[in-house]
């Protein structure tokens, strides 16, 4: 009887712990903090605060993995990048035997690599930055769910800013491991027109990274107006002992 | 007679000497007693004094809601708000300045 006693008590104890943990990152990705408040009628400060860090340790993970991934793959293009420079001078030597010309058409395409990788690494800062603001913005709202307010507004906002991060990040990987073909040099007179389709084809492919990146902020912009617009937010804490959210009809 | 009194003296006077002579010896041994026991002493002083100092955390650390609260500081909205008004996106035009000259001179 008494041994019964002991089991029961250590599997009370057990489940008792595990209730009150509340759920980690899934192995798909980074489980945002309303995700992890959702099936959960209350929760520690303490609790609260320990997933927020984890939540934002995790970011900075995939953040720093992505940089890696472009560096990586840098590396590799920068050879071949070489070699077409190469070639393009030789052609020009060739075919244009105007050394200004050469010179000016040579700086141009290093430009052009340059200008790719110097934005899109711009592009990248910017989207790290706004997927930490996102989830300062989520925090504040699983706060604001947690004192029974409705938030339904803000979570649809959090869930469209976290895909357009996301379209708007993988744009910018794309764009980042781009290589711009230097174009075919056949005589003098289409030199300008020829380096002028080159530059025009990096303008127009950074326009639409960088209008990708400009939906994301107004994406995130979208989420903090909605946030924002619920009476005295920022006044709430996570409460000692939270009621059970009302489900909203 | 005198010779008398002489060994009179001398056979009172060896028992005087013998517990002197034991006396001192006693003596010797409590001095050699006090003085071991006061290095002693001295010396688990000595080492209390290299002693490192333990200061229990809990009453160094400060008490853990108020960090709390300085951590969630950085969700409010007004915060929020100035951290999102501070993105600049660089004009494109103006990053393809130094191309476009180049371009132009050809």
């Amino acid at each position: 009887m008494k041994k019964r006693v002991v089991i029961f008590s250590i599997v009370s104890l057990i489940l008792t712990t595990s209730c009150f943990a509340l759920p980690t990152s899934s192995p798909f990705g980074v489980k945002g903090m309303l995700e992890r408040v959702r099936q959960r009628s209350a929760v520690f400060q303490r609790e609260f605060e320990q997933n927020r860090g984890e939540i934002k340790k995790i970011i900075e993970q995939n953040q720093v993995e992505l940089r890696n991934q472009i560096k990586n793959k840098r590396e590799e293009l920068k050879s071949k990048i070489e070699q077409l420079r190469e070639r393009l001078k030789n052609q020009l030597r060739e075919k244009i035997k105007n050394e200004v010309k050469e010179k000016i058409v040579d700086r141009v395409y290093q430009r052009i690599n340059e200008l790719n990788e110097r934005m899109t690494n711009h592009y990248l800062n910017v989207l790290e930055k706004l997927e930490k603001i996102l989830e300062r913005i989520e925090s504040r709202t699983a706060k604001a769910k947690l004192n029974n307010l409705d938030v339904s507004k803000v979570e649809e906002a959090i869930n469209e800013a976290t895909v357009a991060i996301a379209k708007a990040k993988e744009a910018v990987k794309n764009q980042a491991e781009k290589i711009y073909q230097p174009p075919e040099i056949t005589n003098d007179k289409t030199l300008k027109t020829d380096i002028g389709n080159l530059r025009k084809q990096l303008h127009d492919d950074l326009k639409s990274v960088e209008s990708l990146v400009k939906q994301a902020r107004e994406a995130v912009r979208k989420a903090l107006v909605f946030l924002a617009q619920i009476n005295k937010v920022d006044e709430f804490e996570v409460p000692e002992i939270t009621p059970t959210p009302q489900p909203t009809p | 007679m005198a010779e008398e009194n002489l060994e009179q003296k001398n056979s009172n006077s060896n028992p005087t000497k013998f517990f002197f002579l034991l006396f001192l010896i006693a003596l010797f041994f409590v001095l050699i007693g006090i003085w071991s026991w006061w290095q002693k002493a001295t010396k688990t002083i000595r080492e209390r004094r290299f002693e490192p100092v333990f200061v229990p955390t809990t009453t160094v650390l400060p008490s853990p809601s108020p960090i709390l609260e300085r951590k969630t500081s950085d969700d409010r909205t007004t915060e929020i708000e100035k951290d999102l008004n501070d993105f600049n996106l660089p004009s494109l035009d103006q990053e393809f300045k130094e191309i476009d000259q180049d371009l132009n001179s050809l």
